[in-house]
């Protein structure tokens, strides 16, 4: 245990439990404690404050004796990606979520007026609950089993899909979201122990929306980071961990729309005390889901099972206990006014939108929690996405639909404009859907759906026109968040119910047709050796307009994983989005011929003749620190002399790559350095693409097979191993042959020469059949096995094959409504929580001036 | 009967209604984890586990699939062909989940997951000494 952070964590721990003792102390009558609580809880801010400082800088400072850091990240890694790994693995997450959840304390304790003794009685305990597992598996232990002074070179690095820019926010916006909803619930269980069931609503709407904003803020991000980087061909699957975000927040924003009711109402106690509970809990149990490893089988990214499932079944225990304990025991105190308003009134449309959503977040929780419920009955099974859309999709037509109406509704009745604005809101929504039925949208569910999202989006959005007419803008809050999440439900639907997807695989420089898009691979972009490589899609549509995609596929050089990213082409109507299914590299012209030449010396290789005159160091295309050879070449033939230098780059140590250049004038010739002998200084060249020469056969014969070709009939009879000596570095193996059936039948040996120098071919002629030669290839002398080739002038020469690249293009319509729309929600919802922020502040002036 | 009466029915109504739907729903996309026998035996959805054969793995240009071949723990292989994309660590899985129908000799998979290996396996091994 590295010790000052494990001090900070128990210093935290005491100091909370301290916090909660005097706060109970105060609730008991003694308010002097509660001078000493609020200070107990600062210290307590402090040292969590101090650990999650200490645990950023044993991740900079690279302190791999830590577990932690040694598991999450390595030398490699840039700054922001190190301070990243506070949130990389569950340990640090946790830590994360604590800091949060103190510092939301904070503003907490200032504004909570009376409740504050009972709420934060219940708020610490949340936090201790926390505390404990971190207690339990501290990010400060040490790599178990290391005797005194061993400490790793280096860690095992970030996870490669998590090195990415939303990395850096994503994570910490969700677990502020996370933290805020132990307000309300604090709030709620106070207010139960306390007999005052009226103003914690209040006090806490803009905790909910806190809550609300940020969950859905983060989440989307989540989306939009799967989206665009990640590849995985959308921004939601109803994985276990993206659901585990969003009941909590479903279950938030029923809660909201319950305070506001209760607010404008005075009615619906029950309920919200029940909501608060029930948005706490589920984030517990989606704690639960994700971290105990219970769902490992069925998600993408749960994490491992640390040993911490018992804690987290403890702490949803408690929370349920505490929270609906708390309830049923004041159950029957509460106090319920009967309410008889007629069906048109936003008191009824706002009980039905919370039982839409509670239904929704029920069908997400049951779905997810399937593996644990069919545990039970029968054999473990999940769901697929499907249940998820098949289920969900009406109880959204029935929200969207409500979503549209109740702008224009009074709590206890229609508006006067009732009509007339709602006719003009669904004849513009109707307008659009007869565009989007031109467009192409069809399915009845589903055009109903989008229908409703459109009258959803007219209807708020004259509304908050309304109140901006009037110079209410911050009543416009609320009304623009829903402007947003009409615009969003209508990108929902169009882009998942109407994209249309195709694979294809593109040969190097060969144009294909998809979906009417011309897309031709254009290589594979790699400006330096330590970049990523991109691949180069030139797409053309049918306007002849032409952008050049760039999805990436690239291996991980640390843990040596694949990593694809999409290239997505953002336009007006519809995104095009390309990922990469699989790359192959292809290969290169079996060598047709090889040449050994000294400097100044020239060779033949069919009308070519083919001059070295020296050597070419490090020149000006080359990296520094890289070697590369190049050899420079005069080349004549067919009246054109030219000057070509083909090179050979270090890959790694005693391994070069030859790089193969073309010899113009002469259709898919080239010529490769392929060796360098530094005794004699003569270079190999490798030159292909010559009329004859290429593989008329090949075979890979046991002792006793044969191979015929043309009247010739080949028999392997054995190795010639008598040049053979590795210790004396001569590797030399020959393969014998017997020719039978021929004119001349006899025997041949065609050698291969590996050891100094490099490796060479002697090929041997079939005698009888003149310019055929047979060539050694992979050579396994204890299956006692070998590969030949006859090599034929008249067969054409091997063009090796080109790369290929297979993507996935999906062109998804209208989907940038959805982002747009996130924007205008989360515009709209920062507004309505500083609208009931203020409200609140306004309320307490208010009492404490009139209790003065 | 009065108004609250008639809106308490209507919500059992809707209630019951929709949790009925909803339980339909949720039946009949169940897919239970199954032996390869069970699955090849079945034209339900169901899940399968193995571990990757690799070197199998094969992305078929004219069917624009993916195909792989999976074994479990008793040697038992089963091909899969998947429609969608690969997903990012399939070559390091340690084991492959595929959740789909049995047709023509191979699962073909709506759905795969990937296991990698755990993080905290053989962390004591790796460990070097300085």
């Amino acid at each position: 245990m590295f010790l000052p952070g494990a001090i900070a964590l128990w210093a935290a721990f005491l100091s909370l439990v301290a916090s909660t003792f005097f706060y109970f102390r105060s609730v008991r009558g003694h308010q002097e404690a509660r001078a000493w609580a609020r200070q107990a809880y600062g210290l307590a801010t402090t040292a969590i404050l101090i650990a999650a400082g200490v645990l950023v800088y044993l991740i900079v400072t690279h302190d791999f004796r830590i577990h932690y850091v040694f598991s999450y990240s390595d030398l490699s890694l840039p700054t922001r990606y190190l301070v990243a790994t506070l949130w990389a693995g569950q340990e640090g997450s946790f830590l994360l979520w604590l800091v949060w959840g103190m510092l939301v304390g904070l503003p907490l304790i200032r504004y909570a007026q009376h409740y504050e003794d009972r709420t934060m009685v219940v708020y610490n305990l949340a936090q201790i609950s926390l505390l404990l597992i971190l207690l339990r598996q501290s990010p400060f232990r040490f790599i178990s089993d290391l005797t005194a002074g061993q400490v790793p070179f280096d860690g095992q690095g970030l996870n490669p899909l998590l090195q990415n820019p939303w990395m850096t926010i994503h994570p910490p916006i969700m677990f502020l979201g996370y933290a805020a909803t132990a307000v309300p619930f604090a709030f709620a269980v106070a207010a139960l122990w306390g007999r005052r069931y009226d103003e914690w609503a209040k006090a806490s709407l803009p905790w909910a929306l806190v809550t609300v904003v940020t969950l859905g803020c983060a989440i989307l991000l989540g989306g939009y980071w799967a989206y665009v980087t990640l590849g995985w061909g959308g921004y939601w699957g109803w994985d276990p961990v993206e659901n585990a975000s969003l009941v909590p927040w479903i279950a938030s924003a029923a809660l909201v729309h319950g305070m506001i009711l209760q607010r404008a109402r005075g009615r619906f106690r029950k309920l919200n005390f029940s909501l608060a509970i029930l948005a706490y809990v589920l984030v517990v149990y989606g704690t639960f889901l994700t971290r105990s490893g219970v769902l490992a089988d069925f998600s993408v990214h749960s994490f491992v099972d640390l040993g911490i499932t018992g804690w987290l079944v403890g702490n949803l225990a408690g929370a349920m206990v505490l929270g609906f304990g708390a309830l049923l025991w004041r159950w029957r105190e509460i106090p319920t006014e009967p309410g008889d308003e007629p069906f048109f009134s936003r008191t009824v449309f706002f009980v039905v939108a919370i039982a839409a959503l509670l239904g929704t977040a029920a069908t997400v929780l049951v779905g997810t929690s399937a593996p644990l419920i069919t545990r039970l009955a029968t054999k473990t099974s999940q769901v697929g996405p499907s249940f998820y859309n098949r289920v969900i999709l009406p109880i959204g037509i029935v929200l969207a639909t409500l979503l549209g109406t109740v702008p224009f509704l009074q709590w206890k009745g229609t508006s006067k404009d009732f009509r007339k604005r709602l006719l003009l809101a669904g004849g513009l929504a109707i307008a659009a859907g007869v565009v989007s039925l031109v467009a192409g949208a069809h399915g009845i569910l589903y055009v109903m759906f989008l229908l409703a999202s459109l009258f959803a989006f007219f209807s708020n959005l004259l509304k908050t026109w309304d109140e901006v007419r009037q110079r209410r803008f911050r009543a416009a809050g609320g009304y623009l968040a829903h402007v947003g999440l009409g615009l969003m439900l209508a990108g929902i639907i169009i882009s998942s119910a109407y994209d249309r997807s195709e694979k294809v695989t593109l040969a190097l420089n060969q144009s294909r047709q998809v979906m009417g898009y011309t897309l031709t691979f254009k290589g594979v972009d790699k400006p330096t050796p330590t970049a990523r490589e991109a691949m180069l899609i030139e797409v053309k549509d049918k306007n002849g307009s032409t952008y050049v995609a760039r999805p990436r596929m690239f291996r991980n050089e640390k843990t040596n994983q694949m990593v694809a990213n999409p290239d997505v082409h953002v336009q007006l109507t519809h995104d095009v989005y390309v990922s990469p299914i699989e790359f192959d590299p292809g290969r290169l012209p079996e060598h047709g011929d090889t040449l050994d030449i000294g400097k100044g010396q020239t060779g033949k290789i069919g009308p070519l003749e083919i001059t070295f005159d020296g050597f070419e160091m490090a020149g000006k295309h080359s990296e520094t620190g890289k070697v590369t050879i190049g050899a420079r070449l005069t080349v004549k033939g067919r009246g054109q002399t030219q000057t070509v230098i083909p090179a050979m780059h270090a890959a790694g140590p005693g391994e070069f790559t030859a790089v193969p250049v073309e010899i113009l004038g002469f259709k898919g010739a080239t010529v490769a350095l392929n060796g360098v002998n530094a005794n004699t200084g003569h270079v190999r060249l490798s030159v292909t693409g010559f009329g004859g020469g290429g593989v008329a056969k090949s075979a890979v014969l046991h002792q006793g097979n044969a191979l015929t070709y043309k009247s010739v009939t080949l028999t392997f009879d054995d190795f010639d191993l008598s040049d053979f000596d590795p210790e004396a570095n001569k590797i030399n193996i020959g393969a014998v042959l017997k020719i039978t059936g021929g004119q001349k039948p006899g025997e041949i040996t065609p050698r291969f020469h590996g050891g100094e120098g490099g490796p060479r071919y002697e090929d041997a002629e079939i005698p009888g059949l003149p310019g055929v030669k047979v060539r050694t290839g992979k050579m396994d002398p204890n299956e006692k096995t070998v590969e030949i080739q006859v090599l034929d002038p008249d067969a054409p020469a091997d063009q090796g094959e080109p790369m290929r690249f297979s993507v996935d293009v999906t062109v998804k319509p209208m989907i940038g409504l959805l982002w747009s729309g996130l924007v205008v929600l989360l515009a709209g919802g920062i507004m309505a929580v500083i609208r009931r922020g203020d409200e609140f502040s306004t309320a307490i002036a208010a009492q404490s001036g009139s209790s003065a | 009967m009065n108004r609250r009466m008639v809106w308490t029915i209507v919500g059992i109504v809707a209630i019951i209604g929709f949790v009925a739907f909803g339980a339909g729903a949720f039946k009949s996309n169940l897919t239970p984890y199954v032996s390869f026998q069970q699955a090849r035996a079945t034209s339900d959805a169901v899940q399968v586990a193995g571990k990757l054969v690799q070197g199998s793995d094969l992305f078929d240009e004219k069917a624009s699939v993916l195909r792989f071949d999976i074994q479990d723990d008793h040697g038992d292989v089963m091909r899969i062909t998947y429609k969608g994309l690969k997903p990012g660590n399939f070559h390091e899985a340690t084991q492959v989940v595929a959740i789909g129908r049995f047709r023509g000799g191979a699962l073909d998979a709506e759905k795969l997951l990937v296991k990698c290996p755990s993080k905290y396996q053989g962390l004591d091994q790796k460990a070097s000494t300085s």
